[in-house]
Order: C-alpha cells, then structure tokens, then sequence
C-alpha cells in the first residue's frame, strides 16, 4: 500500500503537468514543450520565498503563481506568437524549455533543493500503507484541479470559448472572440497554475533543474494516454503512469520503472493513437 | 570581380566542400595541438549526428529526436567489439552502421506510424532510457560506472594513434558527406523534398510514404552510428552520461541553424555550436542558455538556417555577376507530343458514404483514350470525392474502379500512381526549394525505378535515368511553353505557372490516365487558352483525360464526353451538344429551378441563354 | 444608381481590393447594404466572391478601398471587433463547431453580448421559434446534424450576436432542394427583423427574386450593380452574368464545338 500511495502522488504531479498541457492545448492547439519546466521554476520560486526569504506560505504561493504566469508570458510572446510554421513550435517551446533549464541552474544551482512543505512531513498510516502528508495533497490538488476545470470550462461562456478556438480558429474569431488575446491568458494562466504547484510539488520531488525533461516526457505520455484535451483522462493517464512506475521499480528493479512506462506508452499509442477519452473523429474532406 | 565569380560558378558545388574538408585533413602537418584537434574530432562527430537528423528533419520532415540513441548503439557496438578483441576499425563501423540500421528500421516501424508530436516524444523517451538500458546490461556495459579501458582502435592490423586517428575521423566525416550529397541531389532527395511538402502529393507521384519515410529515418541513424564508433575509440571510454539530453538538443540547435534542409548546413551548424556553447563545458548551465536561445531564434527567425542565408548570397552574386537574367520565352512552336499510350479508365456503380452522408452513389463512367472526358456539377456534388477514390486516397465502399480493365480495388494512391493514374490538384502543391526543371522530373519517379544504393553509388544505371529524367522534364517544359523557366525556383511561380508545371509533372510519366482537378481555376485568359491547347494536343497524341472543371465554356469548348454529378449521383452523360440542351443539368448545375423559386418555365429560357452564349456577339 | 432608399448604409464598401499574398484577385468592389433589405451579390465560381465577404470581415486583409459599418470605418479593425460593431459571417460550408451541443453553439454565437451562460440560454428559445427543428436537437453534438440542420445553427449562431448586417456565404451550397427552400425562406424573412442582408450565391434568378439589390461580379471585378426595380427585364441580368462566360474566349470556341 505504500508503494501504491508514493505511486498515486507521483501520478498526480504527472496528472497535474499534463493539465498544463492540455490548458495550452485547448485554447491554442499549441503543445508547450516547457510546461514541465514553468512548474520546475515554480517549485524553485516557492523555495525562494520560503525558505531564503522565509514569507508565510500564501505569500510565497502568490509571489510562485505571479513569477511563473510572468515567465509563461514572456515565452508566449517571444516563442510562440511570432511562430508562423505551426511545426517550428516544438523547437521552439523546446528551446524554451532547454533555455529554462538554464537559467534555473545559473540562479539557483545544480544541487536539488529541499522545499518544506506547509502542513508537516510527519507519515501517517493509511489504509495499511504508509503516506506523507504532501502526497496526499498532491491527489487531492489533482483530483480538485480536474473538477475545477471541467466545471469552469461547463459554467462560463469562456469555457465554451476556448474549446472554440481549438476546434476552428477562424469561426471563433468570426463569434467575437479575441483570439490571440485569449491565448495570451490562458499562456499566463497555465503559468500561474504551474506557479501554484511549486508549493506541493517542491516537497515531493525537491526542486532541482533535471526535473523538467523527466516529468515533460512523463506528462506527454499522461496526455497521449488520457487524449488531447481530455482532463479526466489526465486524472487516469496520470494515476496509472505513477503507479506503473511505482510498481515497475519495486518488483523489477528501479531501471525498469522508465522502460515499463514507456512500453505503456507504445501500447497505448498504437493501439489508440488518440489516447482513451477522446474519440477518434472520422476524417471528411 | 563578376569574371571570378563567373569562374567559381563554373566549377561543380562540391568543389568548396571538398576542399574545406582536405584542408581540414591537412591541418595536423601544420601543427595542430591536442586541445584543438580534439575539438575539431568532436566536431566532426557532432556533424555526422547533425547530417543525419537533417536527412529526417529537413528532408523527410519527421522531427525524430532518436540521434542520440542511435550515437549511443553505434558506441557501445565498438566499445563492446574493441573489449572483446575486435579492434579493427573499418569491422566496427561497418558492424555499428549494420547495428543502427536494424534500430533505425525496427524504432521506426513503431515510431513512423505515429503523428509528428508522437514521434517527436517517443524518440525524446528513448534518450531518456539510455542510462537505464545501460544499467540492466551492466556485466558488459560496465552500468553507470562507464566502460573503461576500452582497446585502441587498429586499422588493417596496425594500432591507430591518437594523431593518425585524426585523419580516421576527418575521412568518415567526408566519405559521409559525400554519400549525403549524392543522396539529396538524386530523384530520391527531391522525392523526400516532396514527401515533406505533401505526402498527399508524394503518394500520388507513386512515392511510398511510408517506405520513404522509414528510408530516410534509417539510413540518417547510419552517420550517428559512424559517430558513436568514433567517439567510442577517441576516449577509449563511454558512459551513458555522454549520451543524455544536452546532447539531443544541441544536435536539434546545430540543424536548425546550419539549415535542416542542406547537405553541408550541418558542417556548418555543428562548427558554431562546438565552438560556442559546448566550448563552455565547464559551465554547461551557459551551454543550455545558449542552445535555448539558438532553438527559440532558428524557429523563429531563420526558417531555412545559415544555409538559406549562403543561398540567398549567392543568387544575389549570380544576378549581379549576370549568370541569371530574366529569361525570356523563347519563340518558335511548341515541339511534337509523342504518342500517349492511353488506356481506359472505367468506374463501376461506385459509391461512398461518410458517417450519414451519401457523398457519391452508383456512379459509373468510362473514361476512353484519345478522348477529354469532363466531370461537372455543383459545389459539393461529389467531383473531387470521385477524384480522390480513383487516385485510392478514399477507400470504396461499394463498387470498383479500372485502368485498362485491370480493378484497382483496394489500392493505396502510390500503387495507383505506378498504374498509370496521374493528377493535379486544385490548390497546386510544389515543393519548396526545387528548380522548375526538377519539380517536372520528379514526375518520373515511378517510371525507371532506380535504388538509392545506386544512387549513392553513382552507378550508370542511376546516371542514364537522370539524363533521361532531364531529357523528358525538358521536352515537356518546353511543350507547356515553360522551357525559359526550367531553372527557376518553382514555388516563386505565378499561380497559371504553378498549374502549368502540375500538368507539365503530371504528363512527363506518360500517364495512362490523367486527372486534371481544376485545372484552369484562377488562370487568366491567356493562360486557359494554353491550357486548353496542351489538353487538345494529350487528346490528339492518344491519352486519356478526366477533366473535373467549373469553368462551363471550358468544358463545353473541350470536352468529347460529359459526366454530370449532382448530389453524388450521375444525372446525365453525352457529348457537349446534348448536356448544353439538357433542362435537368440546367436547372441542376444552374441553379436556376428550385423548390424555392420553382418555375418550370425557366429552364428552356436558360437554354436560351446558353445558346447566346455560343455567339458572344448577340450578348453584347 | 437613382432611387436609393432613406437612410443611411449599414454597410458600405468602398473601392475594395484583396487577395492571397502576392495574388490580387478582387479590385475596386463597392458594394452597400441598407438596414432591412438584401443585396445579392452574384458571380461564378472564382469571380471573387467569398474573397470580398473575406475581406469585409477581416479575415483577408484589404489591401485598397474602405469598409464602413454603422457609419464607422472598420477597414483596419480585428475581425473580432468588426463582429462586435455588428457585423455576421455565415461562411460556406456550414463552420459550426462540430464538437460542441447544439445549445452550447448557440451560446457561443451570443458570446459579444456579454451576458451570463443561462440568459444567453434562455435567448437561444428565440432561434428555436425560427427552426423548430434545432429546438428539437439542442442536446445533440453540431457533429451528429445533418447539412441542411447544421445551415440552420451556423444562421441561427450568427443571429445570437444580433447582427445589424450579416453576410451569408452560399447558405443554399450542397443542400437538397427541399432542405433548401426551407433555408432559403427564412433567410428571406431576415429583412423583417431590421437585418441589412448581404447573400452571395451562384444560382441567378432565385436569388435575384428576393433581392433589393443586385451586384454581379466577373473576373473580380464588379460587371453590374443596380436596384433590383430599375431591373425590368431579367434578361438584362442574364446578358451581364452568361454573356462574359462565353465571351471570353471566342477562338478556343472555333477549333473543336459541340457537334
């Protein structure tokens, strides 16, 4: 059961990348390579805040989401907007990426940075497993993040709007809406969300540079798992992922764990290219 | 100035490179030290890894990111060979060619299948796996402590040094380029150049996507095998940790900014980033500043990198030096089409639906040889879905189509296309950096197969069918009145141009069958004319032409048998004079009786005005 | 032009000229469309048409000419703001958004008035008093509808925004001949609502029956632009639309005639 609990936790930070993805994905039909890394630049920032400038926990999830939101801004307007091949953007957005992983590493160094989380680090039992408090929270931040969004996206016009815009660009311009602004927002919104994680994240993997590349590739396989777009697929491709590594590491070995996801990754998409919650539309010319 | 320049153009392209690269061989005879030749060896690495993502980056347009897998397998093939006592160096590069080719194809039968963003992360994961895989085989790999004490490298039984394994490195570097060079100025280089443009276009040509794109994903693993080896005998040590995601992404920047779609582009590329950014290894954080910044610049500014740059100058050289002038037409007639062996295309009570919607139902036509059959009918009648099923872009659900009596059911547009069927499109899809003359040659690709091995080879099969596709792609430029243009870039063309050059491509297989979908849409008058001519002188020499056209004076003008299409079905066939008359096609294809505005009366008065149409001088 | 009617043009093109990058294909269009009535502007396939209506809403950039709506000039606005300003495009092809509801298309259509997802709910009642039938499906996925029913939403979308002018781009386009005239009739009824109407069609006479107006282009150029009441006789109509399709070219007629 422990095994199974660190696996769900890591699952939803997987699960939680991917929502990322998939806000990018749905307003602009963009997949932003450097999700991964807005959050990695998120539990650096909470760092920041907590620990050398030791502010309380809100004040430091604040100044984390403003940060980022400005950081994933910055990056729409100098590496996505001017983008005119739409297959220039994964080198682009990777570019991004890479040039993050940078950064963080000249301000904040190579070594991984340990994150405190808010409500203790004392295990708790559960259900005859053993479980930190922030692994906890990291489902529970998961599971709450999905129905915020699907709720959201269900009640306000805006919701219907985006999904829009990912369906046919140039009929929702012709509904009124303000594309480029929109993508704009929902660009800076993915970075305050991502800023917002650093908080729960940060305990569970420390913050450390290396962190991006591993959870992109983990989150991109959440996504091709769940389907573009889908965030209760997220919720599943998300929790499988982290339980498959989990288990993989312990009955095999900690070097099958990344190849054992990566076989579920094959599996999935060939035998659904579109992932398990979308369905597949037929194609009409 | 414009006489040297004159002079220089005169010599082959490949005379600069070579000589770049034999001076580079000669450097060590004047005085090379350790710290450089070791960065000029690992920059010669670098561009070997670099050329081969260009192959499937640039040319065959899949961002696949496996490179450094590949580097990686080519590695541990000679660090593994060299352990066990085979240190010989030629045995190691050709068993880690050998090794990455059968990766390449297993990976990429997997990887192809999937989309563009698929692959690009799949390729990304398997970097991800090296130190994993590496740790499982830990016994021979030495697991993440590295391989060390790997045995220098010998060649035909001699030890290499580390000075003469300089020139060992140098002369794969260029044997390579070589090899790529003859790849991308050949049929099968602008066959990739179209598959990255249109693969629609490119199975239409008779081009196997799939086996194209499997072709180009493994035969680039082979440079990043060569590399591997290299790399393995240069340190005598390797560890997974050479092989991670630092490495991936500074290939990915050095192509974007060498040019992905250029033969020595990754030479160039590969210099600037083992000068710059992997100079300041000791700071690598520096080293990813930098690579970031050059990825988010290449995709955004340099869209055809360093070697689009080099191009530009040199037209801008050869305008100035007077090598290129503004052709002009040449007059004289048009040479004689030769006999066309035309044959029938016959379609059989097809029909096909998608999801609900009936698109085509029980139709049937012949098309026959020496004669211009026309499809016509409204907007979203069904016309160009009918293309598509015969060219096999649709499958059929019910029904069969025949070229020359032979059924074609079930096949897949490149088998279609090696049967004899050609086409145009409505919208005219042309490669981008080809010449006129090129874009018409690749029409032949189907015709006179020629493998890539002799290619590479430069064997005289490959030679007599390059002269023979120049020859041909000559000829029919001419016929088009386009011969004046045969060197200039095709995509710049004016849309009439472009549609011309789609018919000049389409014809130069000898088709049995040619498809014109649109054809003279967006074309000015003179133009239509022209076209109407060269369709007039296919008929004349035996082909078989299927005509899918809007313009009515067109059709009624050229055509010898009208099919016409309304709401997927067939509601009359017959010559010109008979569809002209017919109050159905009328009130159809006119629009002019319907239930909204139903007159009977209308139909016979737009006769009338089809027939005043015949003499313009009553209308005016 | 004499006649004219009282009041002001909702829309009034002006000299307009565009085309795909380097390629011009329309020049010097002027067109008007008066609160209330129909303009029909005619033309064969590839005379310029769409590209016009392209142009009007922004979506193609005008490279000459003006663009007023509602007495103000939008020839440099964003399309969504020209859509703000009250302007509707139904485009060809029936662009509804395939994956969405019924209902949540109609919403969608409403998005400019700023009103709450439930108010703009109960507005969609007043496009379902119009095509009953959409009122019927409001559940269903836009994807699932046939041709005729998805004309019926993309209208009814644009009528959501409450439109001053509204372009509609072949809503008759591949539909069967009943769905059609079912179309068709309720677009002639857009005038009673105070709609300036601008209705691009290829097939003449049906068209030109509930027009106000009558702009025919060739060539992309305007061949005849009139008040429908200063046209007694079709014939003239048919002569400007039939004669330029066969007087083109005369000596491509010669060589080889219908026979």
């Amino acid at each position: 059961m422990t095994i199974i609990w660190g696996g769900l936790a890591l699952g939803a930070v997987y699960a939680l990348v991917a929502i990322g993805y998939n806000i990018v994905f749905i307003s602009s039909n963009t997949f932003n390579f450097a999700q991964a890394q807005l959050m990695m630049v998120g539990t650096f920032v909470t760092y920041t805040g907590l620990v050398t400038f030791h502010l309380p926990v809100f004040a430091a999830v604040l100044l984390a989401m403003a940060a980022v939101a400005v950081v994933a801004s910055i990056e729409e307007r100098v590496a996505i907007r001017p983008v005119a091949d739409p297959s220039a953007l994964l080198v682009t957005t990777l570019g991004a990426a890479v040039l993050l992983n940078g950064l963080s590493q000249l301000t904040w160094g190579t070594q991984p940075l340990s994150v405190p989380f808010f409500a203790g680090d004392r295990v708790l039992g559960l259900l005859g497993g053993r479980v930190y408090p922030v692994e906890l929270a990291l489902v529970a931040v998961a599971i709450a993040a999905v129905l915020i969004f699907t709720l959201l996206s269900r009640r306000l016009v805006t919701g219907l709007a985006l999904l829009a815009m990912a369906e046919d660009r140039e009929a929702a311009m012709l509904r009124g809406i303000n594309v480029r602004r929109m993508a704009f927002w929902a660009f800076a919104a993915s970075g305050a969300f991502a800023g917002l994680l650093g908080v729960f994240v940060g305990p569970k993997t420390f913050a450390v540079a290396t962190l991006g590349a591993s959870l992109a590739l983990k989150g991109f396989v959440v996504v091709a798992i769940g389907g573009f777009g889908s965030m209760p697929g997220t919720l599943v491709g998300g929790l499988a992922v982290g339980l498959v590594e989990a288990v993989a590491a312990r009955y095999l070995g900690s070097e099958y764990a990344l190849i054992s996801v990566f076989a579920v990754l094959l599996l999935i998409l060939l035998v659904r290219p579109s992932g398990l919650f979308v369905r597949a539309q037929e194609r009409t010319v | 100035m414009a006489a040297v320049w004159r002079g220089l153009r005169s010599l082959p392209t490949w005379t600069l490179p070579l000589v770049l690269g034999l001076v580079l061989l000669s450097l060590p005879w004047f005085g090379l030290d350790f710290t450089l030749s070791r960065q000029i060896q690992l920059g010669c690495i670098l561009a070997l890894l670099v050329s081969g993502l260009n192959l499937s980056l640039g040319y065959a347009g899949e961002l696949a990111l496996g490179q450094v897998a590949m580097y990686a397998a080519g590695a541990y093939t000679a660090g593994l060979l060299a352990t066990a006592g085979w240190t010989d160096l030629l045995l190691q590069l050709a068993a880690a060619g050998l090794a990455v080719v059968l990766v390449g194809v297993v990976t990429g039968m997997a990887g192809l299948r999937l989309g563009s963003l698929s692959l690009a992360m799949t390729s990304f994961f398997l970097i991800l796996l090296i130190p994993d895989i590496v740790a499982i085989f830990e016994e021979h790999t030495g697991g993440r402590n590295g391989l060390a004490g790997i045995p220098a490298g010998t060649l035909l039984g001699r030890p290499v040094d580390p000075e003469s394994f300089y020139f060992v490195v140098v002369a794969v570097l260029i044997g390579w380029f070589a090899v790529m060079r003859n790849i991308a100025a050949s049929r099968h280089g602008v066959a990739l150049q179209v598959l990255k443009q249109s693969p629609v276009l490119a199975s239409s040509m008779g081009i196997s996507v799939f086996r194209m794109k499997l072709l180009a994903y493994a035969v680039g693993a082979v440079p990043a095998g060569l590399a591997g080896v290299l790399f393995a005998n240069l340190d005598l040590y390797i560890s997974a940790e050479a092989f991670g995601f630092t490495m991936a992404t500074t290939i990915l920047a050095a192509s974007i900014l060498g040019g992905p779609m250029s033969v020595y582009g990754a030479a160039v590329g590969a210099a600037v980033m083992q000068a710059g950014p992997n100079q300041s290894s000791n700071f690598q954080q520096f080293a990813l500043v930098f690579t970031g910044i050059f990825l988010i610049a290449g995709g955004v500014l340099l869209r055809g990198g360093l070697a689009d740059l080099a191009r530009k100058a040199v037209d801008r050289l050869d305008r100035a030096a007077g090598l290129k002038g503004r052709p002009e037409p040449e007059a004289g007639e048009a040479p004689d089409l030769p006999r066309i062996e035309g044959v029938e295309l016959g379609v059989e009570d097809v029909s096909k639906a998608f999801g609900g919607n009936q698109a085509l139902k029980d139709v049937s036509f012949r098309a026959l040889p020496g004669r211009v059959t026309a499809l016509i009918g409204p907007n979203g009648s069904g016309k160009t879905t009918l293309l598509n099923m015969i060219s096999g872009f649709y499958r059929i659900d019910s029904g069969r189509v025949l070229v020359a009596g032979a059924p074609l059911k079930g096949a897949v547009p490149h088998r279609v296309a090696r049967a004899g069927v050609a086409r145009t499109f409505q919208t005219p899809n042309i490669p981008e950096g080809v010449t006129v003359l090129q874009a018409v040659a690749s029409g032949r690709y189907s015709s006179d197969r020629v493998s890539l091995l002799s290619a590479v080879l430069r064997l005289p099969r490959f030679r007599r069918a390059a002269r023979a596709d120049l020859d041909e792609a000559g000829r029919v430029l001419a016929l088009v009145g386009m011969g004046h243009l045969r060197d200039a870039e095709a995509v710049s063309l004016p849309l009439g141009m472009r549609r011309l050059l789609e018919v000049a491509r389409s014809l130069v297989g000898a088709p049995g069958v040619l498809l014109l979908d649109e054809a003279a849409s967006g074309l000015d008058e003179d133009e239509v004319d022209r076209l109407a001519g060269l369709i007039r002188r296919i008929r004349a020499a035996g082909g078989t032409v299927v005509l899918v056209e809007h313009n009515f004076r067109l059709v009624l003008d050229l055509a010898d048998d009208i099919v016409v299409l309304a709401h997927g079905q067939v509601i009359a066939q017959g010559p010109p004079s008979e569809i002209a008359e017919n109050p159905r096609v009328l009130s159809e294809y006119l629009g002019v009786d319907n239930e909204w505005g139903a007159d009977h009366g209308t139909a016979a008065e737009f006769a009338g005005a089809a027939k005043t149409a015949e003499a313009p001088e009553e209308a005016s | 032009m004499t006649a004219e009617p009282s009041g002001e043009p909702v829309l009034r093109v002006r000299d307009l000229g565009t085309g795909y990058g380097d390629l011009r294909v329309v020049w010097d269009v002027s067109i008007d469309v008066w609160p209330g009535e129909m303009t029909v502007l005619l033309g064969r396939n590839g005379a310029g048409k769409t590209s016009t209506l392209r142009a009007v809403t922004g979506l193609n950039k005008a490279v000459a000419g003006s663009v007023e709506l509602a007495g103000a000039d939008v020839t440099r606005a964003a399309v969504h703001q020209r859509v703000r300003g009250g302007l509707g495009y139904v485009q060809e092809g029936k662009r509804v958004f395939h994956k969405q509801t019924v209902e949540q298309n109609l919403i969608l259509g409403g998005y400019t008035r700023g009103m709450s997802r439930s108010a703009l709910r109960a507005e969609a009642g007043s496009v379902y008093e119009v095509f009953p039938v959409l009122g019927e499906k409001r559940g269903l996925l836009a994807g699932s509808l046939s041709g005729g029913q998805q004309q019926m939403l993309a209208i009814g979308q644009a009528l959501m925004a409450r439109p001053k002018v509204l372009l509609l781009d072949e809503p008759s386009g591949g539909l069967a001949p009943v769905v059609m005239g079912e179309v068709m009739r309720q677009v002639a009824r857009l005038k009673e609502r105070g709609i300036g109407v601008l209705l691009v069609e290829q097939a003449l006479e049906a068209s030109v029956r509930v027009a106000d107006h009558v702009v025919v282009l060739d060539m992309g150029r305007v061949l005849f632009s009139a008040r429908k009441d200063e046209i007694d006789d079709l014939s003239v109509l048919r002569e400007a639309y039939f004669g330029k399709v066969s007087g083109g070219s005369s000596d491509a007629g010669k060589s080889s005639g219908p026979t």
